[in-house]
């Protein structure tokens, strides 16, 4: 049962829950949930169509993988949102054209954001030694895009004065990439697939052997597909880095929170976690190796919607590790269709 | 006599004795099919019915004129490859019957989803006069015919099965460097409707509820002035008694359920039926057991018809309606699961395609 009030949960200072290193995440969980319960009308309808609600809270205190995920279109489709009033801070919007349906996440608590892409980046990257720079339109033309503000927080942090977004179509200026190494800070690049790839179409790059280039993935647009290790192996070469140089980050307009391979699994912030749901019954979560939806628990959605299923095909790890292996596309549906194996 | 029409006596002859009420093979293999749980005994007797009713003389004449087949102008001597997908009860059956009548040799790969039924009608044909066990072969294991290479390969498939299938033929070296292939991909069909008397009421749930709505034939998408809220009740009344009769035999996953719940979630006008779901708008195809219903006029049925292109089967009307800027003919609501003859998936005319004219 909700043992809290509504009222005394709603003045809650959810940072301090969410980040807080002396409560377990699923007790943090377990808190959020119950707040979204109540306060989320479109998840509230969600997990009522799906069981009793004393029946979903008892479960739900034996086992928080028990707690049902929404999938994440709802961002499309309505305002997903735990607030009464419209008085968000930010509002985030999925990319596409202007004719495509786009997610639409509104932030209620832009600080909650910061400082959950601050400490999610932290926990990867030694930031204070950093210079960001961002091969994106910069903020001010896409102050809907979450991975922009993302990366304009990040350069913010940095006082050398190093840290910036690149001018695209632009060859990078060699002098600014000898004086991040003349302070000895280490560079982190950032940007979209073929944003990169076109970047190193347009002249060699050397970068200093101790930076690492963050992809942030698009491998897959109308004209143009490579697969994740073709994306990196190029990346490698052309930016005369090491692989293991080559990281990704697993983020979106939906999701308040990022995950970040350093290698070839995704790893999560403390206060995120993924698992992997069979697409035919997204209650159910598969083991290790077994491909399926990526379901997302981020905590820092605490004012939207924490529990989401995404429609990303993935695997995990038996360490919990995962990795994106594109949209997860249904099996062809109804009418005829020969198929080797079953016909 | 001429070749067709001795080709056309002998179908003829052959049909009549596979669905005499003594052949016990037929009656075997129905009743295997529904023991072994490929289908329901409901859905394999409408399934032979509809054969039934919409076989005769008149309409293999028709459908002979209609594609051209005349003696110079035929498929004699020709071998054609039929892959046969298994969803629904016989649906290789047209297939089958359009290569033999255009003079063709057949060869069939039976579906293992439905492997007792099409295999009847073949014996009957080969036990006449004038095809041989070389003129009709048919096999459940596509390596049995290894080698055998046809000037014509049939199937349905889509953009993510067709490569696979290919594949396949090409190592089991199934095909010439010119065989043609006639591959189908269209998946799911269209009805307008509009008007909600009880009869197109009847019309609609068979449509829309038949085969479990596996069917490419089956409508899953609804275009109507009427909003979903409007015909709600006369559909679910109509739809106890179908079920009644016409058990469901497939149920969904619990995926089904998420999408019940996700339009509570967003608030989107649904009538859940636990086997099945029907939903106002977010066309999204992306699992079975979900019609979509869309208010609207001719005009957004028309739309939608651009819009689903390839993928839609048919669009169906009831009498007299007619959609403005439609390419595609439509056919009457209630012939949506009894097709004739002689009806042409994906907009083929196979027998016209057999024989090399369209």
């Amino acid at each position: 049962m909700c043992d809290s009030s509504s009222a005394n949960i709603v003045m809650k200072n959810w940072s301090d829950i969410i980040f807080s290193e002396g409560l377990s995440f699923r007790e943090k969980v377990k808190q959020v949930f119950e707040y979204q319960l109540q306060n989320n009308s479109v998840y509230d309808r969600f997990c009522v169509a799906l069981n009793t609600k004393s029946e979903i809270l008892k479960q739900v205190q034996d086992d928080i993988s028990a707690i049902p995920l929404l999938p994440i279109k709802a961002f499309k489709d309505v305002l997903v949102t735990t607030h009464s009033e419209d008085n968000s801070e930010l509002v985030f919007k999925s990319s596409g054209t202007s004719d495509m349906q786009r997610s639409i996440h509104r932030v209620y608590n832009a600080r909650l954001y910061e400082q959950s892409l601050l400490k999610g980046f932290r926990h990867f990257y030694n930031l204070d030694n950093a210079v960001i720079w961002g091969y994106t339109p910069g903020y001010s033309d896409n102050p809907h895009s979450s991975l922009i503000y993302m990366i304009q927080k990040l350069i913010d942090q940095d006082n050398s004065g190093l840290s910036r977004f690149l001018p695209l179509g632009e060859p990078v200026n060699p002098n600014a990439i000898k004086e991040v190494n003349r302070q000895g800070k280490q560079l982190i690049l950032f940007g979209a697939a073929f944003g990169l790839l076109d970047l190193l179409e347009i002249d060699d790059i050397s970068l200093p052997s101790n930076s690492i280039v963050i992809e942030t993935g698009g491998m897959k647009t109308h004209r143009r597909e490579v697969s994740r290790s073709e994306l990196h192996r190029k990346l490698s070469k052309g930016f005369g880095l090491d692989g293991s140089r080559i990281h990704s980050e697993y983020g979106m307009a939906e999701l308040l929170s990022q995950a970040y391979a350093t290698g070839k699994w995704f790893s999560t912030v403390p206060w995120m976690q993924v698992t992997i749901r069979d697409p035919e019954n997204p209650d159910e979560t598969l083991p290790p190796y077994k491909e399926g939806l990526i379901g997302v628990i981020d905590l820092a959605n605490v004012h939207s919607c924490s529990f989401l299923l995404t429609g990303d095909k993935g695997v995990m790890d038996k360490k919990g590790r995962f990795q994106v292996l594109g949209r997860w596309n249904p099996k062809d549906l109804r009418g005829c269709n020969f198929l080797i194996d079953e016909d | 006599m001429s070749d067709i029409q001795k080709r056309i006596d002998t179908l003829l002859e052959a049909i009549h004795n596979w669905l005499s009420d003594d052949n016990i093979y037929l009656q075997d293999a129905i009743d295997q099919t529904v023991r072994e749980g490929y289908f329901s005994f409901e859905d394999v007797k409408y399934a032979v019915q509809s054969i039934e009713k919409n076989l005769s003389r008149e309409a293999i004449a028709e459908w002979v004129d209609r594609a051209g087949l005349r003696a110079e102008q035929d498929a004699s001597g020709q071998n054609v490859l039929c892959l046969h997908a298994g969803n629904l009860p016989l649906v290789g059956f047209q297939d089958a019957f359009a290569t033999l009548l255009s003079g063709a040799r057949y060869t069939g790969k039976i579906s293992r989803k439905d492997p007792y039924l099409l295999p009847t009608f073949l014996n009957e044909v080969k036990k006449t006069d004038l095809w041989s066990d070389r003129d009709v072969q048919w096999t459940h294991r596509l390596d049995d015919f290894e080698g055998m290479q046809h000037d014509a390969v049939i199937f349905a498939g889509s953009e993510s099965s067709v490569p696979g299938v290919k594949e396949a033929i090409d190592e089991l070296n199934l095909a010439k460097p010119d065989t043609d292939f006639l591959i189908r991909t269209a998946h799911f069909s269209l009805a307008y409707l509009d008007r909600n008397d009880e009869q197109s009421i009847h019309d609609l749930t068979e449509a829309i509820f038949r085969y479990s709505g596996k069917g490419c034939r089956s409508v899953a998408i609804v275009v109507s002035p009427f909003s979903l809220d409007e015909v709600k009740q006369k559909l679910t009344d109509q739809l106890k008694s179908f079920w009644l009769e016409n058990p469901q035999h497939e149920y969904p996953s619990p995926k089904l359920k998420q999408q019940f719940a996700y339009n509570e979630a967003v608030q989107r006008p649904q009538v859940w039926l636990e086997y099945f779901l029907l939903q106002e708008g977010g066309l999204e195809f992306d699992q079975d057991f979900v019609c979509y219903w869309v208010q609207g006029d001719q005009s957004k049925a028309a739309e939608l018809a651009q819009d689903y292109g390839s993928q839609l089967q048919n669009i169906y009307v009831s009498n007299k309606v007619e959609i403005p800027e439609l390419d595609q003919e439509t056919e009457l609501l209630s012939i949506a699961q009894q097709p004739s003859l002689s009806w042409k998936p994906d907009g083929v005319d196979t027998l016209k395609w057999l024989i090399g004219i369209e």
